[in-house]
């Protein structure tokens, strides 16, 4: 529940703490390794099952799509499930049953996560150290590898926030923020003692961030400040997902997937 | 150096386990499964995160050198351990 509800400024001003709710059980043998929302229900990938499953809010099993050579950090935007597949290099969309391929004017390799925003498409391209990013079929090419502001070192996720793209910057441990022309503008979690940042999500107030090793999730504001550090009940997470004031949390080393709420 | 491939130790075939340091994070595993799914002669890989291994099943009749298999695991960024051959059956 929001504590002021007067005006929408007071919101985003709000500093949010999050407290643990519940873990959503899931088949034994699933691993989730990232999150999506679809309406009530949720797809999550597991890579390691190939395919994805479609559960309730409860965990329980509604669909499935199979055969998918690692499917990574999905994403879902106007009934469209974007699904980069890790190792043909390929991203399927799937909308009403059908799989098309993402038309897409620059070949990943290892698409590790996307992010779709009407015709802005943002693509983190885990081996080749950079984010695509295509804007009505026009692409630039964000960063390159290396260790240095503005270079990247194999990016997982990729978000874009109004004229700024997040990218995950994991085996360089932070968060790198640039505009739409590839410009590096900043650097946020390398304080923080980040170990492999595997994913970005928004809320009305910040951003969290999956530190993977060290299972936790950190919760910034929009000015990329540290707000909160949760550990509870967190297994080496690989995604993140704000929805209707809960934080959702994949648990990929166990079949679970945690749920804060705000305290 | 001639290699013989009757004789040679460092040629491998069959089923072999490969033991690799930092398998945990999937998007390194599955970047290993990658790089050695495009050795000529692979067949099959069955990488185990948790077991921090990768099994390799080599096709009938086919031979990989052990040098292209070590390449291919430090071209993803791991250092390959060591190298075991399975039994046949």
């Amino acid at each position: 529940m929001l504590l002021f509800s007067c005006k929408e400024e007071k919101e985003d001003e709000e500093v949010k703490e999050w407290a643990f709710k519940s873990k959503i059980e899931l088949p034994a043998e699933a691993r989730p390794l990232a999150l999506a929302k679809t309406g009530d229900d949720f797809w999550f990938s597991d890579p390691e099952q190939f395919r994805l499953l479609k559960i309730d809010s409860s965990g329980k099993v509604l669909d499935s799509i199979v055969d998918i050579k690692r499917p990574m950090n999905i994403d879902f935007n106007k009934g469209k499930l974007y699904v980069p597949e890790f190792l043909t290099d390929s991203i399927w969309v799937f909308e009403d049953g059908k799989k098309s391929s993402l038309s897409l004017n620059a070949k990943p390799e290892a698409p590790a996560g996307l992010n779709v925003k009407g015709d802005t498409i943002a693509v983190a391209d885990f081996y080749k150290h950079r984010v695509i990013l295509q804007i009505k079929g026009q692409v630039t090419f964000i960063g390159k590898e290396g260790h240095d502001n503005g270079e990247l070192y194999y990016p997982i996720d990729v978000k874009i926030k109004g004229d700024k793209v997040y990218v995950a910057d994991a085996y360089n441990n932070r968060i790198q923020v640039f505009d739409f022309d590839g410009k590096a503008l900043n650097v946020i979690g390398k304080e923080d003692g980040l170990n492999v940042a595997s994913a970005i999500a928004f809320n009305k107030n910040g951003f969290a961030v999956t530190d993977q090793e060290n299972s936790r999730v950190l919760i910034y504001d929009l000015d990329g400040t540290l707000q909160q550090t949760l550990i509870a009940n967190i297994n080496y997470p690989t995604d993140v997902l704000f929805d209707d004031n809960k934080l959702y949390i994949t648990n990929f080393k166990e079949n679970s997937i945690t749920l804060y709420t705000p305290k | 150096m001639t290699i013989n491939a009757q004789t040679d130790k460092s040629l491998l075939e069959g089923k072999i386990t490969i033991e690799v340091d930092g398998l945990a994070c999937p998007y390194c595993a599955y970047g290993l499964e990658k790089n050695l799914k495009e050795i000529d002669g692979v067949e099959g890989i069955e990488i185990d995160i948790n077991e921090g291994t990768a099994l390799l099943t080599i096709a009938k009749g086919k031979q990989i050198s052990e040098s292209t298999v070590r390449e291919k695991i430090k071209e993803a960024g791991f250092t390959p351990g060591t190298i075991k051959k399975e039994s046949d059956e």
